[in-house]
């Protein structure tokens, strides 16, 4: 017997999801969570699997770097900017908005 | 040294604004020095390369100015830091002269100093020649190609010029280029306290009122040999242990480790722990100290830009952006070779589809849904960059024929294709830089690189 299992948006658990340059040739990215709980299931389920994140960002599994940070119920997600900031074409300076792919992560119950 | 020494951080980069009554209560907690970074590169490569600053006189000398005024009323050193937004000479002179009409008028002198950080390109293809400049991950080695290219080269400085420019007796510091934590370690590592003390207070405390989101409020702290203390000079609760330690992830590629000139803090064993007066005290951290570097930033103009901000509401060209945006591109190509003259390496013609993809592009989830599906509206940038600003405008203004009418987009009515915001339709917006010096060099001496040069501001009554 298969028990209907149930996802819910990286979102719901969340106290802030925030991404900037971390100098101009680099993004990073933090997600913290609400509650010890959560950080630990998002972290037991590997949600933050650096093959998903590459997936989601179209980069080699290899340059995603996933640091989890105990202390504040944290995850450091770092990796190279798709351009250097404020390349001809760069339509995110300061990688503001870079986190925004991350939304579409769900955290199984 | 056993005496804590007490310090203010005001603002997250001056200019941006704080409570003139929070700076007041600040003063209260009779701090030793007041330190302040006033700049970043994290908005782009505009600001090295034009050395214009991103605040302006007014937003500057309204946050300089208590600071001033402040520091001497007390005899405490004043550090500002990444002058100017950029840190570039001229941001650094520009700060000075604000300084000297604060002085003019309040009726104060004082001695100050400034440091300088930008680089020539001789002294840079000499440090290449003895190896001492290596590119960091996922950028390019430095060419002497690029050095000859650059259009201003800075090197971020750590405390040591600070410290030098004080004991040569300035009171007020305004500073090229710097390492942001550097502004606010320099004083305690120079007063004796331990690297991974000083060095972690810096990180925490650089961005001023970011370890107290939503408060706005001064930070005031002490620290000595163990551990250091942090907390909003007004509003007792805006600080917590999570609020502070969030802060060591802020711009910053690692969690734990903080790369500085003089080695690397490792903050994996930190405790923060709440005081009972709203304080969060912090202790615990590691220095390693490895070979002596600096982090060189330097940019190189590609042109001049001009944008045109168009609306697409016409439901036909909503369908059928690609054809309207790839039929506009189409006629440009031919136009700037015959009217201008211009070579394809000169000059560029690009829609920004801000209001689309405009902001993750191919990254986006939604590219697979059909536009008419998800818009109704879509908001376009034209843009040219080319070789003269009035090149890059008179292009631009070539093109707005194609822009509105002339493309005939398969479905659409026949009418304009696209709404002007802005009249004039075609606004000039400047250079345009890149960077291309990211680099790091290494130095047996830590001042080499750097100019510091004393003044006495106002004069004595």
């Amino acid at each position: 017997m298969t028990v209907a299992s149930s996802s819910r948006p990286l979102s719901d658990f969340t106290r802030m999801i925030r991404s900037r340059n971390a100098g101009s040739f680099v993004v990073s990215i933090d997600v913290i969570f609400r509650n010890e709980d959560s950080y630990r299931r998002a972290l037991e389920k590997n949600v933050f699997d650096p093959v998903r994140i590459g997936g989601l960002y179209h980069l080699d599994p290899s340059v995603v770097h996933v640091i989890p940070h105990e202390i504040t119920w944290g995850i450091k997600i770092t990796m190279p900017r798709q351009k250097p900031s404020g390349a001809l074409t760069d339509s995110d300076i300061d990688s503001a908005q870079s986190y925004v792919p991350l939304l579409t992560l769900t955290v199984p119950d | 040294m056993t005496d804590e020494l007490r310090f203010i951080s005001p603002t997250g980069v001056l200019g941006i604004g704080y409570p003139r009554e929070s700076f007041e209560a600040a003063m209260a907690y009779k701090p030793h020095f007041i330190a302040c970074d006033a700049g970043s590169a994290d908005w782009g490569p505009y600001y090295l390369g034009s050395g214009e600053p991103w605040a302006g006189y007014h937003q500057t000398r309204r946050d300089l100015e208590p600071l001033v005024l402040g520091a001497r009323k007390a005899g405490i050193p004043l550090l500002i830091g990444t002058a100017g937004m950029s840190g570039a000479d001229v941001a650094v002179d520009w700060t000075f002269s604000i300084l000297e009409d604060i002085a003019r008028d309040n009726g104060i002198t004082a001695r100050v100093a400034r440091i300088y950080s930008e680089q020539r390109a001789e002294d840079l293809r000499r440090f290449l020649g003895e190896g001492r400049i290596s590119a960091f991950d996922g950028v390019e080695e430095l060419t002497v190609e690029a050095i000859e290219g650059a259009a201003r080269v800075v090197a971020m400085m750590g405390p040591e010029p600070y410290q030098r420019a004080l004991s040569e007796g300035a009171e007020i510091i305004i500073a090229g280029r710097s390492s942001d934590a550097a502004v606010y370690a320099a004083v305690p590592l120079v007063r004796g306290i331990p690297p991974e003390i000083a060095w972690h207070m810096g990180k925490i405390t650089e961005c001023g009122p970011a370890i107290a989101p939503g408060s706005g409020e001064c930070i005031v702290g002490g620290i000595s040999r163990d551990s250091f203390w942090v907390r909003t000079a007004r509003d007792s609760d805006a600080v917590s242990p999570t609020t502070v330690a969030v802060h060591m992830l802020y711009e910053n590629p690692s969690p734990y480790l903080l790369r500085e000139p003089p080695g690397v803090l490792d903050t994996t064993q930190s405790k923060y722990i709440s005081l009972t007066d709203g304080a969060v005290e912090v202790s615990g951290a590691t220095f390693e100290v490895l070979p002596y570097t600096v982090r060189l930033e330097g940019v190189a103009l590609r042109g001049y830009r001009s944008i045109c901000v168009l609306g697409i509401r016409d439901p036909g060209v909503v369908r059928q952006i690609d054809a309207y945006t790839s039929g506009v591109v189409e006629m440009v190509n031919v136009l700037a070779p015959e009217r201008f003259g211009l070579r394809p390496d000169e000059w560029s013609f690009t829609f920004r589809r801000y209001g689309l993809d405009g902001v993750l592009g191919e990254l986006e989830a939604e590219l697979a849904i059909d536009n008419a599906e998800r818009c109704y509206e879509i908001g376009l940038i034209a843009e040219v960059v080319a070789p003269t600003q009035e090149l890059a405008t008179e292009l631009l203004n070539s093109s707005l024929p194609f822009v509105v009418h002339k493309v005939k987009v398969p479905g659409s009515v026949g009418g304009a294709n696209a709404a002007f915001a802005y009249a004039p339709p075609v606004l000039p917006t400047g250079p345009v830089y890149e960077w291309t010096h990211w680099h790091s060099l290494a130095l047996d001496d830590p001042l080499l690189p750097f100019r510091i040069e004393h003044d006495n501001v106002g004069s004595p009554t």
